[in-house]
C-alpha cells in the first residue's frame, strides 16, 4: 500500500533526476568541447572535411527544399492576395518569408535529419565499438577530434547553405510569379524591395549559425550517450533528430522575440 | 581530403557569400563606381525619416539619406543626403519630408519652394553651409497618424457639443450649421472626384470610397432637411468658430482621414457616428421649434475651438498634398 | 614503473562487477589475467588508463594516482600505454595504415615518411604486410585483431595492455603473436598485462598469472605455482571442469 502510494512520487523524482543528469552531461560535453578548441592540432586537419560533409553535401537538399518552398509561397500568396491586395505583395511575402523564416528553419530541420542523424549514428557507432575509447588510448581528446570539427563546421556552413537556400527560394518565387502568375518581373521586384532590410539577411545568418550549432552539438551529444549496440545507435539517431528539431523551433521563436522588435 | 573537395568547399562558400552580399546590395539599390553629390537639408523635425530613405526629384528617385543629426545648437536637424545622379536642382530648392507610402517609409522630395508657398520651409542661416556642400531648407509634412488622432478627438468633442446643443441653440448656429452641411457636400464631391481620378490605380478602394461617399451624401441630405426646418425658425449670425469646427469635424476631418487611412470599417464607423449626430440635430430642431434651450454653454467652449483650428490648418495642407500626390495615400487604402 | 590496482570496486547499475579487486604488475614483467567469460577482466583492464573510473579504490601507474591526474597528465600517461582492444576497435573511416599511424601523429618530430616506415614495420610484425591500404571492414576478425595490436605497439609504449590478443587466431598466428608479446618484453622491457583464455599461451608468455573470480583476484602467482595450486576453483577453470567450480566455496 505504502509502496504503491509512493510510486508516482518516485517516478517524478526519477524523471527530474534523469533530466538533471542529462543537462549535466550536456554541460560537461559543452565545457569539454570549448576546452578542446585549444587543441587545434587535433581538430584542424578535419575541419575542412567536415565542412565539405556537413555543408557542401547539404547544398542539394537545401536547394531542393527552397526551390519548392519559393514556388509554393508565390502561388499561395497570389491566391490569397488576388482581388484584395496588389500583386506586388507576392514579392514582399516571398522575400520576407523565405529569408526570415522558411529558408533558415526548413533548411535547419532538413539538416537535423541529414547532418544531425549522421553525426549521432557515426559517433554512436564509434562509441559502441570502443573506437571512442581507442581514441582516448591514443591520447586524442574525443572532444577535439570528433566534436569540435563537426560543431565548428556546422556553425560555419549552415549560414552558407541557408544563404543559398534563401536566394534560390526567392528566385523560384520570382520565376513562378513571372511564368505561372503572369506578373511582370518589375512588379515582383518592387514588392521584394519594398520592405527589404539588410538586417533580414543578418537575421537569417544569425539564426542559421544557431541552428548549425544546435544540430551538430545535439548529434554529438546523443552519439556520445549511445550505449547498447546497433539498437542503441538507432535510438540515439532518432532522439538527436527529434531533440534538435524541437530546439530549432524554440530557438526560432526565441530569435523572433529578441531580434525582431 | 582531396584537393577537389577543398576546392568545392571554397567555391560554395564564395558563391554563398557573394549571393548574400550582392543580393543585399542589389535589393537595397546600392551604387558603386558612380560619383555621389552630397546635399544637406536643414529641417526642424524629421518625423519618420531614417537613413537609407529615398531622395526624390520630380517623382524620380535620385539619391538616398545618408545620415541624420541634430545640430549642435539644437535648433534644427541636419539631414545629409547623397545624390546619385547629377541633376540641376532649382535655385530655390527646398525639401519636403513626407511619407513615401503609408507603410512607414518616408522620403525627402526636392522641390521648388515657389511651388509651395504655403509650406513653411526652414530658413537656412548663412552660417549653416560648410565645405561647399549645398544646404537647403526643409519642411516636414504633418504626420497623418497624429492628425487622425486629433480628428478623432475633435469629433468626440463634437458629439459632446451636440449633446449640449440639446440645451443650447440659437438661430445663427443653425444657419451656420446649414452652411457646414454645404461644405460636407462639397468635400465629398471633391473626394469623389479624387477617387475617380485614381480609380485606375486602385479599384478596390474606389468601391469602398464610393459607398462611403454615397452615404456621406445621404447623411448630409438628411441633415439639410433638418436645417431647412431650423432655418425657418432661427435667423441670427454668431458662433463662427464653433461652426468652423462643426463643419470640418463632422464633415471633412473624419471623412478625409477616413478615406486617407483607408479602412472601409473606419469609414463605416465614422458614418454611423455622423448619422447619429445628424439624428440628434434633428431632435434638436424639433425642440427648437417648440422654443426651448439657450446657447451660452456652447459659446464658452473656446479651448476646443482653438485646438481644432490648428488641426484644420494642417488638414488643409494635407488635403492639398493629397490632391497633388494622391498615389501616396491611395496606395495605402488597400488595407 | 609498476601498475597497482588497490581494492577496486565497480558496478554497472545493480550489477557489481568488481568487488575489491587488488593486483600488482611489477615493472618489466608480463602478467596474464584469466577468468570466466563476463567476470570483469576487460572492465578491470580499462580502469588502468581510466577508460572507466572505479566506484571505490585506487589505481597507481608508474607512481601516479590515475584518479587525480588532470586531463593533460592523463593523456601524457596514455601516450606511454598501448591498449589492444578485445574487438580491435579500429577506426573504420580510415585505412589500416592510418589506424596504425594514429598514435604516432600525436608525437612531435614524427614526419609522414618516418610514420610510414614505422607503420610498415609494425604491420610486418603482426604478419599483415600489404594490408595497409585496406579498410577495417575488408579484413577478417583475426586480421583486425592483429591490426589493433600493431596500432598499440606502434608508439613503442612502456606498458602494453592486451585484451585477448590471440582469441580467434589459428595456432600458427597465435604463436606469432605470443612470440611478439615476449619480444616486446625482452627487447623493450615492456610491462605487460594480457587477458587470455588460452592457457597454453598464458603459461608460455607470463611471468605471473592471476585469476579473476567473483569480482576479486582468486589466485596470483607464477605459472609453476598455478600448475600446483590445490584451489578447486582455479583447478576447475584451468582443467575445464565446471563440476569443481560449482562445489567451491
Ligand atoms: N559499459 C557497461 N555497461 C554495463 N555493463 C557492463 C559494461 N561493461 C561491462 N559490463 C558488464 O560487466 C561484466 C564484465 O564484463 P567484461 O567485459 O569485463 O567481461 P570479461 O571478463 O572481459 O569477459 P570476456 O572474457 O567474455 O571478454 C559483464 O557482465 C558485462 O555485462
Ligand atoms: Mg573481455
Amino acid at each position: 500500500m505504502r509502496v504503491s502510494l509512493l510510486r508516482p512520487v518516485e517516478a517524478v523524482g526519477g524523471a527530474v533526476l534523469s533530466s538533471v543528469a542529462t543537462v549535466g552531461r550536456a554541460g560537461y560535453l559543452a565545457v569539454g568541447a570549448v576546452r578542446a578548441l585549444r587543441k587545434g592540432s587535433i581538430w584542424g586537419p578535419h575541419l575542412l572535411a567536415q565542412m565539405a560533409k556537413i555543408g557542401v553535401d547539404s547544398v542539394p537538399i537545401a536547394i531542393f527544399i527552397a526551390l519548392f518552398t519559393g514556388v509554393v509561397l508565390a502561388l499561395q500568396a497570389s491566391y490569397t492576395f488576388t482581388g484584395a491586395v496588389p500583386l506586388y505583395f507576392v514579392g514582399t511575402l516571398v522575400g520576407k518569408t523565405m529569408v526570415l523564416e522558411l529558408g533558415p528553419v526548413l533548411t535547419g530541420l532538413a539538416l537535423s535529419g541529414r547532418v544531425g542523424a549522421n553525426i549521432a549514428a557515426e559517433i554512436g557507432t564509434m562509441r559502441v565499438t570502443e573506437q571512442v575509447d581507442a581514441l582516448e588510448t591514443l591520447a586524442y581528446d574525443p572532444n577535439a577530434y570528433l566534436v569540435v570539427p563537426r560543431v565548428l563546421a556546422g556553425a560555419l556552413m549552415f549560414p552558407i547553405v541557408v544563404l543559398l537556400a534563401d536566394a534560390v527560394g526567392v528566385l523560384a518565387g520570382w520565376l513562378t510569379s513571372m511564368y505561372l502568375l503572369d506578373m511582370s518581373s518589375q512588379t515582383f521586384l518592387k514588392g521584394l524591395r519594398l520592405f527589404f532590410q539588410p538586417w533580414d539577411v543578418w537575421f537569417s545568418v544569425i539564426k542559421s549559425v544557431s541552428f548549425g550549432l544546435t544540430v551538430t552539438s545535439v548529434g554529438c551529444f546523443f552519439g556520445f550517450s549511445t550505449s547498447g549496440g546497433a539498437e542503441g545507435v538507432g535510438k540515439s539517431t532518432t532522439r538527436s533528430v527529434v531533440v534538435s528539431s524541437m530546439i530549432i523551433l524554440v530557438l526560432d521563436a526565441f530569435w523572433a522575440a529578441t531580434l525582431l522588435k | 581530403m582531396s584537393k577537389g573537395r577543398e576546392l568545392l568547399v571554397g567555391f560554395v562558400i564564395i558563391i554563398a557569400v557573394a549571393v548574400g552580399v550582392g543580393g543585399t546590395l542589389w535589393l537595397k539599390g546600392a551604387h558603386w563606381g558612380r560619383a555621389l553629390v552630397p546635399l544637406e537639408i536643414l529641417v526642424p523635425n524629421v518625423a519618420e525619416l531614417t537613413p537609407g530613405d529615398a531622395v526624390v526629384f520630380r517623382g524620380v528617385r535620385i539619391g538616398r539619406v545618408s545620415s541624420i543629426e541634430v545640430e549642435p545648437d539644437g535648433q534644427a536637424v541636419r539631414v545629409s543626403v547623397n545624390l546619385e545622379k547629377t541633376v540641376k536642382l532649382p535655385e530655390d530648392a527646398g525639401a519636403v519630408l513626407a511619407p513615401e507610402s503609408m507603410f512607414g517609409d518616408w522620403q525627402a522630395e526636392i522641390v521648388s519652394r515657389s511651388h509651395y508657398p504655403e509650406y513653411d520651409f526652414y530658413a537656412v542661416p548663412r552660417s549653416a553651409s560648410s565645405g561647399g556642400v549645398r544646404v537647403v531648407g526643409g519642411y516636414t509634412l504633418p504626420e497623418l497618424t497624429r492628425l487622425t488622432a486629433s480628428a478623432e478627438e475633435i469629433s468626440t468633442n463634437l458629439e459632446n457639443l451636440t449633446n449640449r446643443l440639446e440645451m443650447a441653440f440659437s438661430q445663427k448656429t443653425a444657419q451656420n450649421l446649414s452652411q457646414a452641411i454645404d461644405n460636407i457636400e462639397a468635400i465629398s464631391r471633391e473626394i469623389r472626384d479624387l477617387v475617380n481620378q485614381e480609380s485606375s490605380v486602385a479599384r478596390n478602394v474606389t468601391a469602398n470610397a464610393d459607398t462611403a461617399l454615397t452615404q456621406i451624401e445621404e447623411a448630409s441630405r438628411v441633415a439639410r432637411r433638418s436645417f431647412e426646418r431650423v432655418d425657418s425658425v432661427l435667423r441670427e449670425a454668431q458662433l463662427d468658430s464653433i461652426v468652423t469646427n462643426v463643419r470640418l469635424a463632422t464633415g471633412s476631418i473624419r471623412q478625409v482621414s477616413g478615406v486617407v487611412s483607408g479602412s472601409s470599417e473606419q469609414i463605416q464607423s465614422t458614418l454611423t457616428r455622423a448619422d447619429s449626430v445628424f439624428a440628434r440635430l434633428d431632435r434638436i430642431t424639433a425642440q427648437l421649434e417648440s422654443g426651448k434651450g439657450s446657447l451660452g454653454i456652447l459659446l464658452s467652449d473656446s479651448t476646443f475651438a482653438v485646438r481644432a483650428e490648428g488641426v484644420l490648418a494642417q488638414l488643409d495642407l494635407l488635403l492639398r498634398d493629397l490632391r497633388e500626390n494622391p498615389r501616396r495615400y491611395v496606395r495605402l487604402s488597400i488595407f | 614503473m609498476s601498475i597497482r590496482l588497490i581494492d577496486v570496486h565497480k558496478a554497472f547499475g545493480p550489477k557489481q562487477v568488481l568487488k575489491g579487486f587488488s593486483l600488482e604488475i611489477r615493472e618489466g614483467q608480463t602478467l596474464s589475467i584469466i577468468g570466466g567469460s563476463g567476470v570483469g577482466k576487460s572492465v578491470a583492464l580499462k580502469h588502468v588508463i581510466r577508460l572507466l573510473e572505479p566506484d571505490q579504490g585506487e589505481i597507481w601507474v608508474d607512481g601516479r594516482n590515475v584518479a587525480t591526474l588532470s586531463r593533460e597528465e592523463l593523456y601524457e600517461l596514455r601516450r606511454e600505454v598501448g591498449y589492444v582492444f578485445q574487438f580491435a576497435a579500429l577506426f573504420d573511416s580510415m585505412t589500416v595504415h592510418d589506424n596504425v599511424g594514429m598514435g604516432l601523429k600525436r608525437i612531435p618530430g614524427w614526419t609522414r615518411g618516418r610514420i610510414s616506415e614505422r607503420v610498415e614495420e609494425c604491420l610486418h610484425l603482426v604478419d599483415l604486410d600489404g594490408y595497409g591500404e585496406r579498410f577495417p571492414a575488408e579484413l577478417s576478425g583475426g586480421q583486425r585483431k592483429r591490426a589493433g595490436l600493431a596500432r598499440a605497439i606502434a608508439t613503442a609504449p612502456k606498458y602494453l595492455l592486451y585484451d585477448e590478443p590471440t582469441t580467434g587466431l589459428d595456432p600458427v598466428t597465435s604463436a606469432v603473436i605470443n612470440e611478439l608479446i615476449m619480444r616486446m618484453r625482452r627487447e623493450l622491457e615492456v610491462t605487460g598485462v594480457v587477458i587470455t583464455h588460452d592457457m597454453e599461451s598464458a603459461f608460455r608468455i607470463s611471468d605471473r598469472i592471476a585469476m579473476l573470480h567473483d569480482g576479486r583476484i582468486r589466485f596470483e602467482g607464477t605459472p609453476d605455482q598455478l600448475r600446483e595450486t590445490q584451489d578447486p576453483v582455479v583447478r576447475g577453470f584451468i582443467e575445464g571442469r565446471p563440476d569443481l567450480l560449482e562445489v567451491a566455496p
